[in-house]
């Protein structure tokens, strides 16, 4: 049996909000998957989610436990480490709003290449962004493009270099039921092309559906996945990022 | 259509700053519309300043005269004369004054240069307020002179005082009878004038029976009598019969260039500080894109939002035109204040300061205009027709490109001509040189950043590729040519502004080392404002000076000025003995050797061109100089105006003395025997004369120093000029890139999370900010070359100063390089301080 190219081993990570009692945003959540692996994290607002995605990132340093990617400990990891990390092995889907304002999405698209293949960087990204039926729209600047065409460009942004592991936190929040298919198909088509790993954060079962396992989080803590549970609304739950 | 009341404006406004949104934002684009109405504000003192101060003396003495009867030479006139005014039909009063140059010297040797006024007390009441104070003063039977007070401070003596006053060569003790405050003689109390009875100043001026001036007030509905009575006195006297008011119209033709100049400067200044309001404005706008995305949905109309707009920009222009006011004064005191310098020679100029209700109002209203400006017009597409689409701002943006190119190359073909072709219009080409800069900027601003964006292809590295992209989104695009646009105007003033400066010096040190090299030894009345030689003196000392060992001749050199129509001519009559009387430097038509072989014979002069040319005199013409005795000459040659504005004049020294009925000197002009040290032979003369002299002794070279300083000073207003339009660009700049990197935290945010390191965001940062900077120095740099030309070339043409042309390379490269490191150093702080914010992908904002 290969190594899992994700391995999360009794992960802790507390917040500590004023004079109360810590939050525990991460709760000693373990988990693995495989190379190609799409894996949904299922929960509402405020389980602990992004904080999962940002500890598995290298972007925050948990508690206690650890991150192995491909066998290595992201937590242990030097500045330097993580900087590589997250631009060779490491694929991280934003925001629209996380777009270059006014830059072309074959710019957006482009931005890890010019670090690592910089000469080449727009014979690499246009079949990619072909492929993410932006062919036509590649000269477009961001205020130019939709909200689905924004979540395709930072698709590519996120595959440009490769990545043995890819993170999206909710991606497809801001599009409509449609849309979220289509992204979320060429996403896992992609993926699985590449053999890279999915790590999907979301709180919306029809995104969860096309994950091959999905783990709900409540409250920082890993449980069984039951899509009948009902989800509490966001309002209505302490914030925790 | 729906509006706001004034409370609701208030109220949101109120809630606003509340929240804390954009406190720090405003208060940086209110200190930036401050510098800018500072600027202008200060630059306006300055400037009226120095024309009101020789306006207000003017004023001040003349009172209700009408006429004056002058004296065509230092030498004034015969007394009897006023009686014969008197007796002109109409005359209702006349009143006698003594003007001659001289020095007050304190108990402590401090000395000034003072306009020595002297005037009879029963007659002063008729005069302006400066004469009638000083007959209040109880002077009339002393043999003493009133000072105004700071003046009699700076020399360290008081009231009652015994102090010294020398004029020519002679240096007598007098008494400081009293001193004169601002409640006595108002905003005269900074001019430097010495105040006696007629009858005194008669006696330590050895001028018995003589005055220089009549005052002549008519009877009402007399004028016109008067004016024929006092003209048929004047053909047969020494004398001019002008308006009271002349000396004001005699300073305006000397102040003439430097007006323009000052016109010029306030110009530059004032767009450098538009350009850091504006940029200072464009920081602000995001907030307020989002202001209007918040209330529009909540049913705010255009009216509405238009209303909350102009009380944003009502606030930020009311509270930085208080700031700027204040700091304008502090400028203007400081910094701006009015340096007489050169125009102190001739006329009493002084350094007060004069604040005028239209200096207020422009920087005001400049202000004003920059904050309503700021605020409404980024947001013009958003307050626009709603139903203006994508194709019609596309179609609109492609006219405005259009536009602009066909306006800036119009301007650019019409500024050539008039450099090749007619220089004296100048100031026109350098209008149209920057109107084709501030068109063609944006298309010069592209390429330069299309040539880097080609060049950095061949470099490894995401740090420039990140600039270039930032540089040509159009999100970030206005604020880039902001900054752009004001390092381009501030480098293309300091440019021009040191070119023409340089070019100037040069030509006025040119002339001062060619006039002081015809002598070794020079001996003149001491005196800041006998920097020219112009003051005459009892000249009895030259036979025991010629016998000094060392000394080969001693000649005598005689100059003084000469009004002749709207002119205070430099009149410069070198002795015979002189090799070359005509500077060779400045020689502007004519063959030089004939020139000074006329002159030395007698019977010629040489002119400056200006002064021809208004007198319509070629070469080989004859004319009539109106001196005291007119005389009849023929013009030699025509010259620069040896750096005095109204022009010069050379004439033989014989010529001179027959002209103006006096064989009194202005200089001795010592030869030395081949062999001799002019050091050494300074130091005899100096001790053969005593040390009660009021006669300096100096070398040639010493004497071309002093000369040298004098007009660096004259020139340095210029100096202080362009540093502040430097010091105010690097501030605009510094502080628009700071903001505009400050509110790119949350995109380096996420670009961290994609593997970018700190190194390489900073140097993005850097990047992006130092090609702004070179495109906009660059642009700058270039078009403030061609007006260094145009501006060299109008003070040669227009005012026949003398000017050595070259092209000063120098300057642009120190500004661009002073403005490119200082501000990229500058950025470099708050760049440091974004790169290092932590990675994170989910903005609060979001």
């Amino acid at each position: 049996m290969s190594r899992p190219v994700l391995e999360l081993r009794d992960l802790v990570k507390h917040y500590r909000v004023g004079e109360g009692e810590p939050i525990r945003a991460v709760d000693g959540v373990s988990m693995s998957a495989a190379a190609g692996e799409f894996v949904a994290l299922y929960g509402p607002s405020g389980s602990g989610k992004t904080t999962l995605l940002e500890v598995i990132a290298g972007l925050c340093v948990p508690d206690s436990g650890s991150v192995l990617v491909d066998g290595d400990d992201v937590c242990t990891m030097s500045p330097g480490e993580g900087d590589r990390y997250r631009l060779r092995r490491l694929g991280i889907i934003g925001q629209p709003h996380n777009l270059i304002p006014g830059a072309r999405a074959i710019e957006n698209a482009s931005l890890k290449l010019w670090l690592t293949n910089k000469r080449h960087a727009q014979r690499t990204i246009e079949p990619l962004l072909d492929r993410l039926g932006l062919g036509e729209r590649m000269q477009h600047r961001t205020e130019q493009l939709s909200m689905g065409e924004r979540q395709r460009v930072l698709i590519a942004m996120a595959l440009a270099t490769d990545p043995k592991l890819v993170l999206a936190d909710e991606p497809t929040g801001t599009l409509d039921t449609q849309r979220t298919r289509e992204v979320l198909a060429l996403l896992r088509e992609l993926c699985t092309e590449r053999g890279a790993t999915i790590v999907l954060a979301t709180h919306d079962p029809q995104a969860a559906a096309f994950a091959d396992q999905v783990h709900e989080l409540r409250d920082g803590r890993m449980g069984e996945y039951r899509p009948e549970h009902v989800l509490v609304p966001s309002a209505s739950l302490p914030e925790l990022d | 259509m729906a509006h706001m009341s004034f409370v609701d404006i208030l109220w949101l406004y109120r809630a606003r700053l509340r929240a804390r949104a954009v406190l720090v934002q405003e208060c940086f684009a209110i200190i930036g519309i401050a510098v800018g109405v500072a600027l202008l504000f200060a630059s306006q003192v300055a400037s009226t300043s120095l024309t009101h101060s020789v306006t207000q003396l003017n004023t001040q003495l003349v009172g209700n005269t009408q006429f004056q009867v002058d004296a065509r030479g230092p030498g004034g006139f015969s007394e009897r004369l006023l009686g014969e005014v008197r007796r002109v039909p109409g005359v209702k009063t006349a009143l006698p004054v003594l003007e001659q140059q001289a020095n007050v010297i304190g108990p402590g040797g401090v000395q000034r240069s003072v306009d020595l006024i002297g005037t009879d007390p029963r007659f002063a009441h008729f005069a302006g307020a400066l004469l009638r104070r000083f007959s209040a003063a109880q002077l009339a039977a002393q043999r003493a002179i009133a000072l105004p007070a700071p003046l009699a401070e700076e020399i360290g003596a008081g009231p009652l005082e015994t102090m010294k006053i020398q004029i020519g060569a002679s240096v007598v003790p007098t008494l400081l009878g009293a001193t004169l405050g601002e409640a006595d003689i108002g905003g005269l109390v900074h001019s430097p004038v010495a105040l006696a009875p007629v009858g005194y100043a008669q006696t330590i001026t050895d001028m018995r029976g003589r005055i220089t001036r009549i005052f002549v007030e008519a009877d009402p509905g007399h004028e016109r009598q008067v004016r024929a009575g006092l003209q048929r006195l004047a053909a047969a006297a020494p004398v001019n019969i002008e308006p009271s008011d002349f000396d004001s119209t005699l300073f305006g033709v000397a102040v003439y260039p430097e007006s323009q100049s000052e016109m010029l400067f306030s110009a530059i200044s004032a767009l450098v500080g538009f350009m850091f309001a504006l940029n200072a404005m464009l920081v602000t706008v995001p907030s307020r894109r989002r202001l209007i995305a918040d209330i529009r949905p909540q049913g705010a109309t255009r009216l509405m939002t238009v209303q909350i707009l102009l009380f944003d920009a009502a606030v930020l222009g009311v509270l930085a035109c208080i700031l700027g006011l204040a700091l304008g004064e502090l400028l203007s005191i400081a910094v701006f204040h009015a340096i007489p310098g050169y125009l102190s020679f001739a006329f009493p100029v002084g350094t007060g300061r004069i604040v005028t209700w239209k200096s207020v109002v422009l920087a005001v209203g400049a202000g004003l205009t920059a904050a309503v400006a700021g605020v409404l017009w980024p947001l013009r597409d958003i307050l626009a027709q709603p139903l203006e689409g994508e194709h019609s701002s596309t179609r609109n943006r492609r006219w405005w490109f259009r536009t602009r190119l066909a306006i800036g190359l119009l301007c650019l073909a019409c500024t050539i001509p008039i450099l090749l072709f007619r220089p004296q219009s100048g100031l026109v080409g350098l209008a149209t040189l920057v109107v084709a800069m501030a068109c063609l900027l944006p298309l010069l601003f592209d390429g330069i950043v299309t040539l880097f964006e080609r060049a950095q292809r061949l470099l490894d590295g995401a740090a420039t590729v990140l600039a270039v992209t930032e540089l040509q989104t159009r999100e970030t695009r206005v604020r880039s040519l902001a900054i752009a646009a004001t390092a381009a105007v501030a480098v293309f003033g300091t440019v021009e502004f040191q070119g023409t400066q340089a070019n100037l010096q040069r030509g006025l040190d040119s002339s001062a080392r060619q006039l002081d090299a015809s002598a070794d030894v020079w001996v003149t009345p001491k005196g800041e404002s006998n920097a020219f030689a112009t003051t005459s003196f009892k000249g009895r000392d030259a036979p025991a000076l010629a016998r000094l060992p060392g000394v080969a001749a001693v000649g005598i050199y005689r100059g003084s000025f000469l009004d002749w129509g709207d002119r205070r001519l430099w009149v410069i009559a070198p002795p015979s003995s002189v090799t070359q009387p005509v500077p060779s430097s400045q020689l502007v038509r004519g063959h030089l050797l004939a020139a000074g072989n006329g002159i030395r014979e007698g019977g010629w002069a040489v002119l400056s061109k200006a002064l021809a040319s208004e007198r319509h005199l070629q070469v080989g013409q004859p004319f009539t100089l109106p001196a005291p005795r007119p005389i009849r000459l023929r013009v030699a040659a025509l010259i620069t105006n040896l750096g005095w504005p109204p022009g010069a004049i050379i004439l033989s020294s014989t010529d001179y003395a027959r002209a103006w009925a006096s064989g009194d000197p202005s200089a001795y002009a010592i030869q030395t025997r081949p062999g001799a040290s002019a050091p050494a032979v300074r130091e005899s003369v100096q001790h053969s004369l005593g040390t009660e002299t009021g006669l300096t002794v100096e070398t040639a070279a010493e004497r071309t120093q002093r000369h040298y300083a004098l007009a660096s000073q004259g020139l340095s207003r210029l100096t202080q000029i362009r540093l502040l339009v430097l010091i105010a660009a690097v501030l605009a700049v510094a502080g628009a890139m700071g903001a505009m990197i400050w509110q790119r935290r949350d995109l380096v945010a996420f670009i961290k999370c994609q593997g970018y390191r700190r190194g390489v965001l900073w140097r993005w940062l850097l990047c992006e900010s130092a090609v702004m900077l070179v495109a906009g120095c660059l642009i700058g740099a270039s078009f403030g070359l061609c007006a260094q030309l145009l501006g060299s070339h109008f003070l040669a043409s227009v005012t026949g100063f003398p000017v050595a042309f070259d092209v000063e390379a120098f300057a642009a490269l120190s500004s661009f390089a002073l403005l490119t490191i200082v501000t990229v150093t500058v950025v470099a702080l708050p760049g440091y301080l974004v790169v290092r914010v932590p990675p994170r992908t989910a903005s609060p904002a979001f």
